[in-house]
């Protein structure tokens, strides 16, 4: 029973916290799940929002527009300028571009395949998720990170960098003001952790598996000893 | 009045004050806190200035210019900004505000269905107090706006703040560009918002559930300390009663056994069979005002579970008898963790409005297991092989359907329901099939069930009686009817185009390798004959099934990246909500996703705890029948055998579909189960001295105890 409690605490000690023994350190692992998200209007100078001269074929062109745009953010260059902002390596970030009638799922190869494992993995990834609204010219930008501070820091991150990449493409090839795209963030980001306490339950799921497995163990060898105790002590009777 | 009772009456009074008490503090706490909810509706209409819309000269692509503005206004409330001086006009706090926008334009479901980072933000944005959702018309520029908050007041302030905070924002941003005010669009409202409470009696549901739940859990705890305690305790008499059944039961009173019986329990028990495997009972309504829909199976039901009652209160021998197994202590269980999931959760589902459709999924479950129960207390162990049979006849009575069905685009089974019915009932089913054709272009050959899935997974759970019949031995007539059984379900199986007809045989195939090695491999030459049968039956199916894996982008159909794409996607779910769940049967697939996993159904809606009660269901299956399937016993190690086979497919086909949502499987698995337990649990038959020094070392089954074990068995029980 003690082995049990010692094995399964220290199980349940290791589920939240990495144990370092040289030096001897407990590092808390990222349990956490939190999100962010933004949303942005692809816009004419004079806004969509309120002008009624924008017809439908106009609102479908800007909505062609938000499609692209939102393929612009999963672009090497804007990918980076997005991880230097968050300062994360850029390899850790992983942005899914926006999905379309055409292309419903991610490609098989490339970094948002999906596999059944996903659901195993752990919760420090760095994620950004772009939709463009089928209907309008809209772009939802949702951040999946393991702190709220960075998961709001994402999502800015997004509309930023690509605010940026365009004023830079404008500059570069000259583009009057008033034949800008305009993108209109409406509102900053916010924060939040959606699974508080997490750390609690994760171990004492771990706590309960581990002490199960254990015990289960210490009776099973127990038994094991016992049936070779018996054959032994009928071993020597019989002699 | 207590000190006249007897010492059992006073520790029965003792558990039902504890368990009381229990019960009411724990209801006490889950009503705590604010559990109102009311929701209010109001509708914004967007038009042009001048002329309206509504005016004779107004063209249609005018009206379409005005609905999408109606969608991007829908999407503009549900922003921060918007957000924050709708509060200010409603008088709520702005950090207690959320909003969705739904799309309701004809886009593919794909689209629709949030990913794990859109998840995660609606999980954050549905724990708010102050909750808006907004609906714009996919043809009309009008905007519905659902406000839902604490009082009814609050709900039809946020309502109409809604389209006064538009109107500030739309003029706002037209100040800011010069944009003369003549030109903007104009949002009116439509009436003023229309409020009520929509959880009136949630104090009551809530508090009353969690008290029966927190009741039965004491109760049952305490309960079984003392049955353990007694145990312990040695016992030395043996009613006369009890050993007088147990040797009617071991010996069998053959003269008595369905079918020969006039028992009405066991009868009624078969035609519930029957429907299961000939009906598709859950396209059979009787339309009523009823808040749940009267399919014919919990029309059905009942009747048999008064009658199962009734047998019960009359008592004498031929009463149902209780026998406690694995697989009841693991349905127990399973029942507990979904009950305690929409208990820890429902303040939280309250909120979401979501705890109705939890409440309504539960008596449903109940219904799940007392098939169970009324199976495993009214069948006899020598009753178990004649249903098994009617189970397989049944099978392949479904199985020629199946291939009519495939060969002729025929539904016999609607078909003939529709007509043998009374005109009270309505068939909703496809006669053809054809209608309902999947992205892969399969034909939706589905029989009796729901789904092809469901078809495959009723026929693989019947396969390993044809396949044990054929390992049995015994005479070649039998063994040719066995064989033909099995080519008729595989052909059937392959008829419904499904990958899983060849998935789970196999678990069946594979769990029969496992425990009859020998004996299965030989049969192997019988397998070519059943595969040549089995192309002649169903021409192309088996084809056109394993083609489906061979494909060039089979990882990449719809139906399989659909899939792979949900364990992703729940992980917010699973991360918010870890141990319990979100509870159980809220999830709705047309709110969030369509899972097609049980397993991912389960963690969602129960959490990790939930799940593993309910792969244990399963697995309890498998453990209770193993003893009695390595103790090779005569008579029953096969029928053992048979029930761990099915629960060895079930288990398959929870990874492949979520099977608890289609009743047919369920019901069959249940049966099965029970049939398992009844065997398991059987009375142990005294084994003649020759044949237990035959047996040797081996491991000793259910029957081969000793006979000490065979007195003291019935006497336990008899506690």
């Amino acid at each position: 029973m003690i082995i049990s409690l010692v094995a399964a605490s220290v199980a349940a000690l290791w589920s939240v916290q990495r144990i370092s023994l040289f030096p001897l350190e407990l590092t808390p692992r990222s349990l956490e799940v939190a999100t962010a998200s933004t949303h942005v209007v692809v816009d004419t100078p004079k806004s969509a929002l309120v002008d009624l001269r924008q017809d439908t074929y106009g609102m479908e062109a800007l909505r062609n527009r938000a499609v692209l745009l939102g393929n612009v953010i999963s672009s090497t260059k804007v990918r980076e300028d997005i991880a230097r902002r968050l300062g994360l390596p850029v390899e850790e970030l992983r942005i899914q571009a926006p999905l379309t009638e055409e292309q419903s799922a991610p490609p098989v190869d490339s970094e948002n395949a999906r596999k059944t494992s996903d659901i195993l993995q752990a919760n420090d990834q760095y994620r950004l998720n772009v939709q463009a609204n089928a209907t309008v010219p809209v772009l939802d930008i949702y951040s999946q990170t393991p702190s709220a501070e960075s998961a709001e820091v994402l999502a800015n991150a997004a509309v930023e960098a690509l605010r940026t990449y365009l004023n830079e493409l404008a500059v570069a090839e000259g583009t009057d003001a008033e034949d800008q795209v305009q993108l209109i963030q409406l509102g900053r980001a916010h924060g939040a952790v959606i699974n508080g306490g997490v750390n609690w339950q994760v171990a004492l799921l771990v706590f309960m598996v581990a002490f199960s497995i254990c015990a289960a163990t210490v009776i099973f060898v127990d038994r094991v000893r016992a049936g070779w105790r018996e054959a032994s002590l009928s071993g020597t009777a019989g002699a | 009045m207590i000190g006249r009772l007897s010492a059992s009456g006073r520790l029965m009074v003792a558990l039902v004050g504890i368990s009381a008490i229990v019960g009411l503090i724990a209801a006490k706490l889950n009503t705590s806190g604010q559990l109102q909810v009311a929701a209010a509706t109001t509708h914004a209409f967007v038009d042009y200035p001048d002329p309206s819309i509504v005016d004779a000269r107004a063209l249609p692509q005018h009206e379409a210019a005005l609905q999408q503005r109606a969608e991007l206004y829908g999407r503009l409330i549900a922003t921060t900004p918007l957000l924050k001086r709708i509060a200010d006009r409603a008088g709520v706090p702005d950090d207690q505000i959320s909003a969705v926008a739904r799309t309701t334009a004809p886009v593919a479901i794909t689209l629709t269905q949030p990913s794990s980072e859109e998840r995660a933000s609606q999980i954050q944005d549905s724990r708010m107090p102050y909750r808006l959702e907004l609906q714009a018309d996919p043809v009309e520029p009008i905007l519905a706006v659902y406000s839902q908050a604490p009082s009814v007041d609050e709900a039809e302030r946020l309502g109409d703040a809604t389209v006064l905070g538009l109107r500030d924002y739309l003029r706002d941003l037209a100040g800011r560009q010069g944009f003369p005010e003549s030109k903007q669009a104009r949002v009116s409202q439509l009436g003023a918002a229309q409020g009520a409470v929509v959880s009136g009696h949630a104090t009551l549901l809530i508090g009353g559930l969690t008290f029966l739940v927190a009741f039965g859990l004491t109760f049952a705890g305490l309960w079984a300390l003392v049955r353990l305690r007694r145990r312990r305790q040695p016992l030395v008499t043996i009613p006369r009663r009890v050993t007088a059944r147990a040797a009617e039961t071991a010996d069998g009173p053959a003269n008595d056994d369905w079918p020969g019986t006039t028992r009405v329990l066991p009868w009624m028990l078969a035609g519930f069979i029957a429907m299961v495997w000939l009906v598709p009972f859950n396209t059979i309504e009787l339309p009523s005002a009823l808040p749940i829909d009267l399919k014919l199976d919990r029309l059905v039901l009942p009747l048999v579970g008064v009658a199962w009652l009734l047998a019960f209160a009359s008592g004498g021998l031929k009463a149902p008898r209780w026998r406690l197994t694995r697989i009841h202590l693991a349905l127990g269980a399973f029942v507990a963790c979904a009950f305690l999931s929409v208990i820890f959760s429902a303040a939280y589902l309250n909120q979401t409005l979501e705890l109705e459709l939890a409440l309504k999924k539960l008596p449903l479950l109940i219904a799940y297991v007392s098939v169970f129960l009324i199976v495993a207390t009214s069948v006899r162990p020598s009753e178990v092989r004649a249903f098994m049979t009617l189970t397989l006849v049944l099978a392949v009575v479904c199985g020629l359907g199946i291939i009519w069905e495939y060969r002729t685009d025929e539904n016999l089974f609607t078909i003939w329901s529709e007509r043998l019915l009374p005109g009270a009932f309505s068939v909703a089913g496809d006669l053809t099939g054809i209608d309902s054709l999947d992205s892969l272009g399969r034909r939706g050959v589905v029989g009796p069930a729901e789904v092809g899935l469901e078809a495959v997974s009723m026929l693989a759970m019947a396969l390993p009686i044809a396949l044990v019949g054929l390992l049995r031995g015994g005479p070649t007539k039998r063994r040719i009817l066995y064989g033909i059984a099995a080519c008729v379900l595989v052909a059937a199986m392959f008829a419904t185009l499904r990958k899983s007809a060849l998935l789970a045989p196999l678990a069946v195939v594979v769990t029969l390798v496992y425990f009859r090695r020998r004996e299965l491999l030989s049969l192997a030459p019988l397998g070519l004959v059943i595969a040549i049968i089995v192309a002649a039956l169903s021409p192309g199916a088996v084809h056109g099934t394993i083609d489906q894996f061979l494909r060039s982008d089979a990882q990449t159909v719809a139906t399989t990246s659909d899939r792979t794409a949900d364990y992703d996607a729940i992980r917010p779910d699973l991360w918010s909500h870890l141990l319990f769940g979100r509870g159980y049967g809220s999830y709705d697939p047309a709110t969030y996703r369509i899972l097609d996993s049980e397993i991912l159904t389960r963690t969602i809606e129960t959490g990790v705890i939930g799940l593993v009660a309910f792969l244990m269901v399963g697995v309890s299956v498998v453990l209770a029948a193993r003893p009695t399937i390595i103790g090779r016993d005569p008579t029953y190690s096969s029928l053992a055998l048979i029930g761990a086979a099915a629960a060895v497919c079930f288990l398959v086909v929870s990874a492949l579909f979520d099977v608890l949502a289609f009743p047919h499987a369920t019901y069959i698995f249940l049966i099965m189960a029970g049939l398992v337990a009844v065997v398991v649990a059987r009375d142990p038959q005294p084994v003649p001295k020759r044949e237990r020094r035959s047996r040797g070392g081996r491991t000793r089954g259910a029957h081969e105890r000793g006979p000490a074990d065979a007195i003291l068995q019935p006497a336990r029980r008899a506690d």
